[in-house]
């Protein structure tokens, strides 16, 4: 029996030394010692050559373990029988009498025994065990049986078969070797595991040797050594053994095997995403791409093996991992996002509770117990009373809110068409709050219409939760942060943004205490990488702000003008680019959108121009947008507390801030009144619904109220009496009766509102029902008459929806269609009712009152048959014409999939960005 | 007291003492700027509670599109009858073409359709027939007619366009309405004519007003009169010319001057009686009849009134307040012919017309409630402009303007709504004919179109 010891080193001086002393202890059982270098740029051949006095073989640096090994074997003496080659890496090191033990169970060998590995311990830690055999998974995983950090307390023990052992410290028959191989299209890592598997299908074993220890430092896999080819270790080391996979499954598995990779891929890529490994899921995809990109390496590494197969595929699969591995591995995962998620939970709640010390009392009882939780709860009950009407009905609508469509799958098709088959055709962009609504109603288990009167009932309570948050954050736990949100949580109604059916303030005053508690953690984290998150929070946040109320971002844009005049502003220039301009990425289609029509920026979500805007200076003073609301009188308190709040001395700082806020508030404010907006879509110049400006100035003159008023009674009782006492009553019962009338003002009159869930449309059931299966089955509605003009609407599928109004404000009308209309009215074109008929007009529909001109043309116009309507006084026709889409606008948004693909990658980006750390000790050891 | 309380008063001293301190402490930058940042709120808001109001709301009116197209039809079903048409705008002058069986449409391209005119004329029997041809409308009125074998009237429903109109015809009589079940949904189809006879169809004896409305499509309806006076009398033919919706305010034009008898006659469509209110506006001012100052006209009925008295050989017109709306005619024997005065319109733009080939033919024009001045403007048969003439008309008083003897057609120009106009012919003992003058601008137009929102 011979033994050649064959080293292959490649930069690895760090390991080396030791390595080489390991190897000396069994220089007596060696017959000879084979040394290649690939190329290394530090002393490693040097070291090599002087402790082993053989001269090394030089490779370039290029070269793969398996043509290293090659030409090792080439320049050592020619094979004998019964020789065996024992393969060492420069990071491994051998354990005293690890040779020993290995030969001594190669003397007992059987002729079809051909390789024996030892068990691998971790270097430098030396306890740890990192492999008693390997083998590998359905999906590819390296499996080695062991736990994760698994000490070495002597449990492996048994010497056994297994798939494949690392070649570090493998002893192997020479003439097995030679005649199978390594294969050189795996670089580095996977080697082993592919020479095991071959090995066994050839009809040889492999056995591990658990007396036989060797340190292995796993440099390749861990990214420490520097390699010329292993430049991405994970993404190789996958590769690898995808490679591995699909070279050495039987055929009849193959197709089964490429989808499961390409499916496992994305969702083990989309799970690295979800844990903040965006690098390791890059890596996934990367790795897939790879190894399915090159069919012909595959089947040529196919052809090599079905010529040293021996054995039939059954013989080997107990050697192969059991197929439920990969699902325990997924659950594993599962369970590890889970504990980090409430970790950081927990941590956030025990900071937030930190000095408030322990109490007896069980959580849930503190927490019923608690006044935030009660007012909370009457908040909640009174939503239900004051919207008692929106129980059952059509979908909500009314005012400036369009009602929901009854699939989320317009949405999705809404924001994701190039082309929208609204009206006469349009390639205008979806709203971009179109986007987060889909999410939302998607999550609600497809129920858009659920999503949006969840939110117009619950505005308030829902309002209030964020709002408590911030406010006790802000002036700190008491009757004053209560009292604020309390103030805070009724403005979607006293404003009147509910009852006008005004969705993007009803959603940004949800929102705006979340992002400005994040705006806030930017500023109080405590370490730079929590800083940044909150960064990427606040910037998402924005972003969805944005989404539903545009002019969010224009002040935003002030505020951080403003703050570039601090120090801390100048300190932290970055982040706040990032807060800027991630929010334009995510609502990056409409964006490109809004060059020609840039009013839009000024709209909020729901529908513009339905309702006159014409608020006076107390009505934005006293919180109210213009429009049905409650009375103005209501907010007087606020005001007259915000302006007191000035008095306290001690507070003036924070007080102050919270006036700046208000002020640029109020100028963007003064701003956008003075400009009448513009938009394709919109027949005339319009002023736009400032809601959620003046809830930004209620909000701050809350703030300004809360920081003065949190413990003044306190104070003022114990301070000698002076006109000060007086003065502080007043603002604290101005502010209070804001709050507490607000609501009562809510519970008695808020059914009073111009949204609700009546009929949809005028229109008959027939024509909508009609419309909403087929885009050729289009109404044509006209009202008005010789005093205002005639105004037509093609309605596709009948009413328009949430979302459709974005769309249709910025597609330009269609001139053609004006004087399709015109000619009808005329009564004098013959071909009118063809033309029509070409815009996918099934029915023309004239609520009452009708106009004679309208009557008497479309009754002298050829090609229109009356139709029933379902009111005297209402008039319909009917086209007869068959009819088409032909001359309908067609051209699509040529760029739309790329806007969509970065938005989506912006969204998934800040998403990421903004999720806790995944506390995993391990994947990247 | 005890230890422990003195040292909370003393803990309490200290701390009012910090609060007094913090609390008093006088404006510092800080207090500056919070105030700077409470003026800038208030002149924020300020500035936007003070933005123009108008900007929100729906959009404004905006100009008129003019009509494509406009069609007259010439009814005729009178022996001899010829059409007189043309415009002002188009080449040609006055055209003069037999209206024979059939309705001769007159079809006006979109460029000269606000010039243009119709009329038809004929003198069956003697006498002189003349009236405008009637263009596409949703309701017409005639009152006037008959439906007994003395007095009969038959009525031409035309529909010159291409879609089909359904037509309902109400006929009121001196006794209330007149039954007639035959006359309520009849469809017309497009491009066709249908007659209705009303001594067939709703036979009644007494004055007779007939009300056509569409409920689908327009129609152009022309009524012709067959009236014998006197037991033996020869029958003398003439066409009613139409009205248009009912009104509690009626000013008639078009009363030819001294005729033998002249009878008002009012139809009141409602449910409740009507009592309306007569006034001469005559050339030197209004006045009431003496004596007739007043006629009440039961629900669905056709009352009359003999007003010959009232008028004498001065230009006049007869206005009519009533107390619900009505319609009404004024019919004028002379010798062996009549002719019909109806509501007329306030003059607006531009109104062409055509002038018969008579002996007389006299404009009557009343001014409103303010003085008007009006221009005339007469073309000879070839188009050529024979005289252009300046009219001025105190408020409340009737001029009479007579038109050259050449003149086959005419512009009357009114800058404001402020007058109405008849014209009325008389051509010797052999007839009278009389038409009001329609404004200009309302025929004309149709609504713009826009998309709305």
């Amino acid at each position: 029996m011979k033994v050649t010891a064959l080293l292959v080193s490649h930069n690895g001086a760090r390991w080396l030394p030791a390595v080489l002393t390991g190897l000396d202890s069994a220089r007596a059982r060696l017959d000879q010692v084979v040394a290649v270098d690939t190329g290394s740029t530090d002393d490693s051949r040097g070291l090599v050559a002087a402790a082993l006095g053989v001269e090394v073989v030089a490779m370039p640096p290029q070269t793969t373990y398996a043509d290293a090994v090659r030409a090792g074997l080439a320049a050592a003496d020619p094979a004998q029988p019964d020789e065996w080659v024992w393969l060492l890496h420069d990071d491994a090191r051998p354990g005293p009498g690890c040779l020993d033990t290995l030969l001594e169970a190669a003397q007992q060998a059987p002729a079809q025994l051909a390789a024996l590995g030892p068990k691998i311990r971790e270097w430098p830690s030396l306890k740890r065990l990192l492999e008693v055999g390997v083998t590998i998974s359905g999906t590819g995983r390296r499996e080695t049986g062991l736990e994760r950090g698994e000490y070495d307390q002597g449990q492996h023990e048994q010497q056994h078969d297994v798939l494949a052992v690392n070649t570090a410290g493998m002893l192997v028959r020479r003439e097995v070797l030679e005649e199978l191989g390594l294969d050189p299209q795996l670089a580095v890592l996977g080697t082993d595991v592919d020479f095991g598997w071959r090995l066994a299908r050839a009809g040889f074993s492999c056995q591990v040797v658990p007396d036989a220890v060797l340190f292995h430092v796993e440099a390749a896999r861990r990214g420490v050594r520097a390699s010329a080819l292993v430049h991405h270790p994970h993404r190789e080391e996958r590769a690898g053994a995808l490679y591995t996979l699909l070279a050495n499954s039987p055929g009849g598995w193959l197709p089964l095997r490429a989808v499961r990779i390409v499916v496992g891929g994305v969702l083990r890529a989309l799970g690295l995403l979800l844990v903040r490994a965006p690098g390791e899921s890059a890596d996934e995809v990367l790795a897939v791409a790879d190894v399915l990109g090159h069919p012909g390496r595959i089947a040529a590494a196919r052809r090599t093996r079905r010529e040293q197969q021996r054995v039939p595929d059954e013989q080997v699969r107990h050697l192969l991992a059991p197929f439920w591995l990969p699902y325990r591995h997924g659950l594993d995962f599962l369970t590890d996002l889970w504990v980090a998620l409430t970790a950081t939970a927990r941590d956030d709640l025990a900071r937030r509770r930190a000095g408030l010390g322990r109490s007896p009392e069980p959580t849930w009882r503190r927490a019923l117990g608690h006044p935030g939780t009660l007012v909370l709860l009457v908040l909640f009950l009174v939503s239900l009373v004051a919207g008692r009407h929106w129980y059952a009905g059509a979908p909500l609508h009314g005012g400036a809110l369009l009602p929901a469509p009854d699939q989320v799958g317009h949405w999705w098709d809404l924001w994701s068409s190039r082309w929208h088959a609204l009206g006469t055709g349009s390639d205008a962009p979806a709203p971009a709050y179109v986007l987060p609504l889909a999410v939302a109603a998607t999550v609600l288990l497809g129920q858009p219409n659920l999503l949006v009167t969840l939110l117009f009932l619950f505005a308030v309570p829902l309002s209030f939760v964020g709002a408590l948050r911030l406010f006790r954050r802000l002036v700190g736990r008491g009757w004053a942060a209560l009292w604020a949100a309390t103030g805070y949580a009724v403005l979607p109604v006293v404003t009147g943004a509910v009852g006008q059916g005004r969705l993007g303030t009803v959603v940004a005053a949800v929102l705006l205490p979340w992002c400005v508690g994040a705006a806030l953690s930017m500023a109080d984290a405590g370490t730079p990488t929590a800083s940044w998150r909150a960064t990427w929070r606040t910037a998402l946040g924005l972003g969805l702000l944005t989404a539903f109320v545009p002019t969010a971002w224009l002040l935003a844009l002030l505020l951080t003008a403003v703050l570039l005049l601090t120090r801390w502003g100048r300190d932290h220039g970055r982040q706040l680019a990032v807060v800027l301009a991630l929010p334009l990425a995510l609502v990056l289609p409409w964006l490109v959108g809004t060059d020609h029509a840039p009013g839009a920026w000024l709209v909020e979500a729901g529908r513009p121009a339905t309702l006159p805007v014409d608020p006076g200076f107390l009505d934005l003073l006293l919180g109210r947008g213009g429009g049905p609301s409650a009375p103005a009188w209501i907010g007087s308190g606020l005001a007259v507390a915000a302006l007191l709040s000035l008095v306290r001395g001690d507070t003036r700082r924070a007080v102050g801030r919270a006036w700046v806020v208000a002020a640029l508030a109020a100028v963007l404010l003064a701003v956008v009144a003075q400009v009448g907006i513009d938009l394709p879509g919109v027949p005339s110049d319009f002023r736009a619904w400032s809601g959620f400006l003046v809830v930004v100035v209620q909000a701050a003159f809350l703030t300004a109220a809360a920081f003065a008023g949190h413990g003044v009674l306190a104070l003022f009782s114990r301070a000698s009496f002076s006109w000060r006492q007086p003065v502080a009553g007043l603002a604290v019962v101005g502010g209070l009766l804001t709050a507490v009338v607000g609501v009562g003002w809510w519970a008695g009159e808020g059914d009073d509102t111009l949204v609700g869930r009546g009929p949809l449309t005028r229109l008959p059931t027939y024509m909508t029902q009609l419309a909403e299966d087929s885009p050729t089955e289009a109404v044509l509605v006209l009202t008005g008459g010789h005093e205002r003009g005639v105004q037509y609407r093609l309605l596709r599928s009948g009413a328009p929806r949430l979302g459709d109004d974005g769309v249709l404000a910025l597609t330009a009308p269609d001139p053609r269609l004006s004087t399709v209309v015109e000619s009808i009215l005329a009564g004098n074109d013959p071909t009118a009712a063809e033309a029509l008929a070409g815009y996918g007009v099934r029915y023309v529909f004239a609520p009452e009152p009708v106009d004679s001109a309208v009557i008497g043309g479309l009754d002298a116009s050829a090609g229109f048959a009356a139709a029933s309507a379902p009111e005297a006084d209402t008039r319909a026709w009917r086209v007869e014409p068959p009819t088409s889409l032909d001359r309908l606008d067609h051209d699509p948004a040529t760029w739309r999939p790329l806007w969509l693909l970065l938005q989506v990658l912006a969204v998934v980006a800040a998403v990421v960005l903004s999720l806790p750390e995944r506390i995993v000790e391990g994947r990247r050891r | 007291m005890s230890r422990p309380t003195g040292r909370r008063s003393a803990r309490r001293q200290a701390r009012s003492r910090t609060w007094r301190s913090r609390t008093i402490a006088p404006l510092d930058r800080r207090g500056v700027l919070a105030l700077v940042g409470v003026g800038v709120t208030l002149a924020g808001l300020a500035a936007a509670g003070a933005a123009p109001a108008d900007s929100g709301s729906a959009p404004a009116a905006e100009p008129r599109a003019a009509v494509a197209d406009r069609v007259f039809s010439c009814t005729g079903s009178m022996a001899d009858a010829r059409a007189l048409y043309g415009s002002v705008a188009g080449p040609g002058g006055l055209r003069e073409r037999p209206v024979r069986d059939d309705v001769l449409r007159v079809r006006v391209p979109q460029d000269r359709a606000p010039s243009a005119f119709a009329a038809q004329v004929a003198e069956p029997g003697g006498s002189l027939a003349f009236g405008p041809c009637p263009e596409p409308a949703s309701e017409s009125w005639f009152v006037g007619a008959g439906g007994s074998v003395g007095h009969g009237s038959t009525l031409v429903v035309d529909n010159p366009r291409p879609g089909a109109a359904v037509v309902d015809i109400e006929v009121l009589g001196p006794d209330g309405k007149v039954e007639a079940p035959g006359l309520r949904g009849i469809t017309i189809a497009g491009g066709s004519t249908r007659t209705f006879d009303l001594a067939r169809v709703a036979p009644s004896t007494g004055e007779l007003a007939a009300h056509v409305t569409t409920s689908r499509g327009l129609v152009s309806v022309a009524v012709t009169d067959r009236f014998t006076l006197g037991r033996i009398g020869r029958a003398t033919r003439e066409w009613i010319p139409d009205q248009r919706a009912a009104s509690d305010e009626l000013d008639l034009v078009g009363l030819p001057a001294g005729s033998d008898r002249a009878t008002l006659l009012v139809a009141n469509p409602g449910d409740v009686e009507a009592v309306v209110d007569l006034e001469v506006v005559g050339e030197k001012g209004p006045f009431a009849p003496k004596g007739r100052e007043s006629l009440t006209v039961a629900p669905g009925a056709v009352g009359r009134l003999d007003v010959t008295g009232a008028l004498d050989r001065s230009p006049a017109s007869l206005r009519l307040r009533s107390s619900t709306p009505v319609v009404a005619t004024v019919r004028s024997v002379t010798g062996q012919d009549q002719a019909y005065a109806t509501a007329a319109a306030p003059l607006d733009g531009t109104s062409t017309f055509a002038v018969p080939a008579a002996g007389s033919r006299d404009l009557v024009v009343t001014a409103l409630g303010r003085d008007a001045t009006l221009t005339v403007v007469t073309h000879a048969g070839s188009g050529r402009v024979l005289a252009r003439r300046q009219v001025d008309v105190t408020a409340q008083t009737t001029t009479r303007v007579r038109l050259p003897v050449r003149a086959r057609f005419a512009e009357l120009v009114s800058p404001g709504t402020d007058a109405v106009a008849g014209l009325v012919v008389a051509d010797g003992p052999a007839g009278i004919g009389a038409m009001a003058i329609p404004p200009a601008v309302q025929a004309l137009t149709l609504p713009a179109v826009h998309q709305g929102w």
